[in-house]
């Protein structure tokens, strides 16, 4: 039996483009915002950078759940149309 | 294996621009999200109605950035023979490159898909093939018939017992050709 009996690599491989992506997007954000703070030093700006860091990389989490999700409800409904995992390596 | 793995890349390369272009629609949120929290209004109640303004913009964003995916570009001899028999029968200074630059301003495996479905479009049209393949075809012939009396004219003349036609006559395929326009 081949790996791709038991494991649907397109998903794999969707999961791993995506959790990529935004690794990289919210550690740009933290740098970012972290270099701002640092130049920016103690004071207003800073509270606000920081409040809005923690906004945004909530945001991107929530959208990166919700595109897991979307991802999830796809492979569900093309697992349903009787299509067999290794019709989706090649 | 390496094309499939940069066509990985790309996409990756795409998911991250869009994860970093909602993050950037989230700014404005972000600061009155800030302002709100320094001004300690109800966090919760504005937090959660920023985040669902967010979510609104974030999937505007998604859908007006289009399709992350790599579409894989027919490069079948087909499509590019249908491609330079359109160029040919139009025949026009304009080269290959400026007319796929002419759509957009690169040319990746998308512009190259997209060209080729509007020439398939174009090129399923019956009357359209036959006319550029005739036209292909008189181009030849007149070049090959230039190129013969060219041939001819350089030929010695002064030879007893030779024909010019005999001596330099044209290939049997040339013939065919030919015979094939008649």
């Amino acid at each position: 039996m081949s790996f791709a009996e038991w494991l649907d690599l397109t998903s794999l491989k969707l999961l791993s483009q995506h959790t990529s992506a935004i690794a990289g997007a919210v550690v740009s954000f933290w740098a970012i915002s972290k270099f701002v703070r640092w130049t920016a030093g103690i004071g207003t700006f800073a509270d606000c950078v920081e409040y809005g860091e923690q906004f945004i990389l909530a945001v991107l989490l929530l959208w990166f759940t919700y595109q897991m999700f979307v991802l999830l409800w796809k492979g569900r409904v093309r697992l349903q149309n009787g299509v067999h995992l290794v019709s989706f390596v090649a | 294996m390496a094309f499939t793995l940069s066509v990985s890349l790309r996409e990756t390369a795409r998911l991250y621009l869009r994860y970093m272009t909602v993050g950037l629609v989230c700014i404005p949120l972000a600061l009155l999200y800030a302002g709100a929290r320094r001004a300690d209004w109800n966090t919760t109640v504005v937090a959660g109605a920023l985040i669902v303004l967010g979510f609104v913009g974030a999937f505007f964003v998604w859908r007006r950035l289009g399709d992350w995916r790599v579409v894989p570009a027919d490069t079948s001899i087909e499509a590019w023979v249908d491609l330079l028999r359109i160029v040919a029968q139009q025949q026009t200074a304009v080269s290959l490159q400026q007319r796929l630059l002419q759509y957009r301003p690169r040319v990746d495996d998308e512009t190259l898909g997209t060209y080729r479905k509007i020439f398939t479009r174009i090129a399923s049209d019956d009357e359209i093939r036959k006319t550029a393949f005739n036209r292909i075809l008189a181009h030849q012939q007149a070049t090959l018939e230039q190129l013969s009396v060219v041939q001819g004219q350089s030929s010695q003349p002064n030879r007893t017992g030779t024909r010019p036609e005999t001596q330099q006559g044209q290939p049997a395929w040339a013939l065919a050709l030919s015979g094939g326009l008649a």
